[in-house]
């Protein structure tokens, strides 16, 4: 028990101790708010300021109008192939985006992309796209976060009691005014605590940002605080930037369980009754022509466009004599980092997941079923990683670190402090939901029969709660395999990440190998993930 | 060299240096006097592993890896990444007292510098040493360039027009290039931040303003720059490294190198061996490694300007003493870097 507080401790609040310090600290040893200052006086900081805002904002805005339909359509209405959009939103949040960003490159590169190209040839100037720049940003973007909101809000949808809603129509409301009047409100906290986390996620993106930003000399926070750490670095501003960061994410996280918490009378009739369907007649299949597009554009598109680039051999020489594997022999065999960052990435993954369940576990388990004092501020303090998007994690930790004897610092280990830490409040929330189902007279009967606390643990509980403790797990290592917000401040030669691998090969320009390293990625995780689903015998889904 | 740049310290005037080296080189008097520091290959044996932070081109970098596995059963571990990137994580490692790299190839001679003088590099002459030319190497070995790089600028043969294609940095300016121009962020590549700090105190920060009218793309390496070229995003390279165009050349791409008649830089990319490497000795045995006949005429096969005076340039590009050269003022730019990349960020933002 003792061991994940002082986990907690360690993980999560020395290293935003050791933030908020070294934001105050002036060059000379004093104290100052010199670095805050400096980030709001000149452009070059308050500039990323803004421009994550907006970011978060147009992303924000687009996930509602892409995820609230969808949503409604599956849950509320006999639009028809509904296995499939819900396959199109899953697949949509499990795939990076900074993947997503790189295959909009190839497509929609202003001058160069292939479906620029096409649109010129066929005469359609006018509908050609520029993707690096504002609305490009935005666009890939929204794919990775509309999912949120869809989530969020089918699940809303399909609890509203419906006794509400048949009430409406017995007092003679038409479906349509049933719909805006009764479920509209009474859905409306879940939707907007759906677009905040869009939001929120959204401006932590590191990866697509700085694929699509940079060129478009649109810089945001991550990719500004990431700037600071050129030679020489620049630590006190980037933490500065970073604090500053983290309360615009703690706000709306703060506005988002507000809207969360005004939701749960709603769902006080619980599922007793099924919601009945909204016949759209033939506009069901405009609905299903809306998910198609969804389809096409989140999904399609860009693995096209990474398949055929990994197979050619040098983009801008497109023709059927230059399809050629020698992208994929050199990143498999010939570049020497794909493997140890594979064997890295899944290590890491697995370690960070299985911590991050375990630690959740004993604090779920000390919130709900102890007495201890300060068990409240244990819970909060597990949540304050959801407010540090990944880079400022990074930040922290590099600060805390350097600060002591351990060399920490590019070691794998540091990756793991990290993952684990940034992803304690999925496992925290996993064992909570799981510890709720199970009831303490279980545990109190083995009590009365003589077991010790640990007998309690493996026999009775952990056995019990193991179901919802693996969908956990699953919830964590889906993104901690391809993380990249963080590892990009943390990673060394040795302790490289295949997300990492693949940004650096970006970085340095080679699209080709890039692209098929990208493909190997996405197989990795889907047989990880199969695995996974295999051995835990359960179902689980994506997000929360 | 051109009237602006002051040619002060003996590290500047590379192009001069380099006619005078060649001289030197060739003659047999002047290797005499040198006794190379050895190295104990048992040891380094022993020790059989190193890792390797390096800007070379992954390609290259991968060839030599490779060549000296084969020769000494020595095994690299690589990571390859732009020469500030590589810079600014040796930084951060050295900041966290962590030691985990043996041997660091940059093109930054400045950051270089900078870390001889903090002792974070061992001294060491190897075989050969006497055949770099002074102006690529730290009089005690503290670093040695492993090759040059020719920064210059491309443009795509095929698209713009014999009457168009530009013969001077100060053409870039001219408002027929907005829209068709990139290069790359100084904050990412080392040759950049060289090239950004010298054109700026010779042009002004107007020249950089006038480019940033002209719409100029940025990008972060000049892979990515040699990348905006190919697929036609971009159609002239406002900065870019020569051994990619010829790269791409040979791959069947329309490039043309086009060495400004205001000045080309040279920038060498020194190699170092890292004081409290793991591997000491496979440091050094690698170190030597870098600058022996089969790396060195490896470069030039691959389009690339060896260190080494005695070694040819690649096939087809012109002799160094031909062009017209630019100093780097490379203690200016070690001082300045911060204030240079916050510039040109907020001109390019």
């Amino acid at each position: 028990m003792g061991g994940a507080i002082a986990s907690l401790i360690v993980l999560v609040v020395l290293p935003l101790g050791s933030l908020v310090l070294g934001s105050v600290q002036s060059e000379d040893d004093g104290f100052s708010a010199g670095n805050f200052i400096r980030a709001m006086e000149r452009p070059l900081y308050y500039r990323a300021l803004i421009n994550s805002l907006v970011l978060g904002a147009w992303t924000g805005l687009f996930s509602l109008l892409m995820g609230l339909p969808l949503a409604w359509a599956v849950s509320r209405t006999n639009t028809p192939f509904k296995n499939f959009i819900k396959f199109t939103a899953s697949l949509s949040y499990l795939t990076p985006p900074f993947l997503t960003a790189i295959a909009f490159v190839n497509l929609f590169g202003p001058n160069a992309g292939l479906i620029n190209n096409f649109l010129r040839s066929a005469g359609l100037d006018f509908l050609t796209f520029n993707v690096f720049s504002m609305a490009g940003l935005v666009l890939v973007t929204v794919l990775h976060t509309f999912p949120f909101v869809y989530l969020l809000a089918s699940s809303a949808l399909e609890s509203v009691d419906a006794s509400y809603e048949e009430s409406a129509q017995i007092l003679g409301a038409g479906k349509w005014r049933t719909a805006l009047q009764i479920t509209a409100p009474l859905v409306a906290p879940a939707v907007l605590s759906g677009t905040l986390l869009a939001f929120v996620n959204a401006i932590a993106l590191f990866g697509s940002q700085a694929i699509v930003g940079i060129p478009g000399r649109i810089y945001t926070l991550p990719t500004r605080i990431y700037a600071l750490f050129d030679y020489p670095p620049q630590y006190g501003l980037a933490s500065a930037l970073s604090l500053i960061f983290v309360a615009i994410t703690v706000i709306a996280l703060f506005l988002q369980r507000g809207y969360l918490a005004r939701r749960s009378y709603v769902t006080l009739g619980g599922k007793g009754s099924r919601p009945q369907l909204i016949d759209l007649g033939p506009w069901r299949w405009v609905m299903f022509g809306f998910a198609a597009v969804v389809f096409l554009v989140a999904i399609v598109a860009p693995y096209a466009s990474l398949i055929a680039v990994s197979f050619i051999k040098s983009v801008g020489l497109w023709s059927w004599d230059n399809l050629t594997l020698q992208h994929y022999r050199f990143v498999l065999f010939q570049y020497d980092v794909t493997q140890r960052a594979i064997g890295n990435s899944l290590l890491l993954a697995a370690l960070a997941a299985t911590l991050a369940v375990l630690i959740g576990a004993i604090i779920g388990w000390i919130d709900l079923r102890t007495r201890i004092t300060g068990r409240r501020f244990l819970d909060y303090a597990s949540l304050i990683p959801l407010g540090l998007p990944g880079i400022v994690m990074a930040v922290a930790l590099i600060q805390f670190w350097l600060a002591t004897p351990f060399a920490l610092y590019g070691t794998i280990a540091i990756l793991l402090l990290a993952y684990t830490g940034r992803y304690i409040p999925l496992g925290v929330r996993a064992a909570n939901a799981s510890l709720r189902q199970v009831d303490s007279s279980l545990e109190e009967s083995a009590h009365i029969l003589g077991a010790s606390w640990l007998q309690t643990m493996r026999h009775i509980t952990l056995p019990l709660i193991r179901p919802g403790l693996f969908a956990g797990w699953l919830l964590v290592f889906v993104p901690a395999i391809q993380e990249l917000s963080a590892s990009i401040l943390l990673f060394s030669s040795s302790s490289i990440t295949v997300a990492v691998a693949i940004f650096n090969l970006y970085e340095t320009g080679y699209i080709e190998p890039v692209s098929a390293l990208a493909n190997i990625n996405m197989i990795i995780i889907g047989i990880a993930i199969l695995i996974a689903h295999r051995l835990g015998g359960q179902r689980a889904t994506t997000s929360d | 060299m051109i009237g602006t740049v002051n040619a002060v310290t003996r590290r500047f005037a590379l192009g001069a240096a380099l006619g005078f080296a060649a001289v030197v080189a060739g003659s047999p008097a002047a290797s005499q006097g040198f006794t190379p520091d050895a190295v104990d290959m048992a040891a380094a044996k022993r020790e059989g592993k190193l890792v390797w932070y390096t800007s070379t081109p992954v390609e290259q970098a991968q060839k030599i890896g490779k060549l000296f596995e084969d020769a000494t059963g020595i095994r690299v571990e690589l990571f390859r990444s732009g020469g500030s990137a590589i810079v600014r994580r040796f930084a951060q490692e050295t900041d966290a007292g962590r030691f985990a790299v043996d041997v660091m190839t940059t093109s930054d001679p400045a950051a270089s510098e900078a870390f001889a003088k903090k002792n974070l590099f061992v001294a060491f002459r190897p075989k050969n040493f006497d055949k770099i030319p002074a102006e690529a190497k730290h009089p005690q070995g503290q670093y040695i360039a492993q090759r040059l790089n020719m920064m210059v600028m491309v443009a795509r043969e095929d698209r713009v027009s014999e009457a168009d294609m530009p013969k001077a940095w100060s053409d870039l300016t001219h408002p027929k290039y907005k829209g068709k121009l990139v290069m790359p962020d100084p904050s990412f590549t080392a040759l950049q931040l060289m090239v950004v700090g010298t054109l700026s105190k010779t042009y002004g920060w107007d020249f950089y303003e006038k480019l940033r009218k002209n719409d100029t793309m940025i990008v972060q390496s000049h892979q990515q720059v040699s990348d905006m070229l190919k697929r036609g995003e971009r159609l002239v390279a406002a900065e870019a490294a020569d051994s990619y165009a010829y790269d791409d050349r040979k791959a069947g791409h329309k490039m043309r190198t086009l060495f400004p008649t205001d000045g080309t830089f040279v920038v060498p990319s020194p190699t170092a061996v890292i004081a409290k490497s793991p591997s000491p000795n496979a440091a050094k045995a690698f170190a030597e490694f870098m600058i022996g006949d089969e790396v060195q005429k490896m470069f030039p096969a691959d389009g690339l300007y060896a260190a080494r005076s005695d070694i040819a340039p690649p096939e087809g590009n012109p002799q160094l003493s031909t062009l017209k050269l630019l100093a780097v003022d490379y203690d200016y730019i070690e001082k300045d870097s911060k204030k240079i990349k916050d510039r040109f960020n907020e001109i390019f933002q």
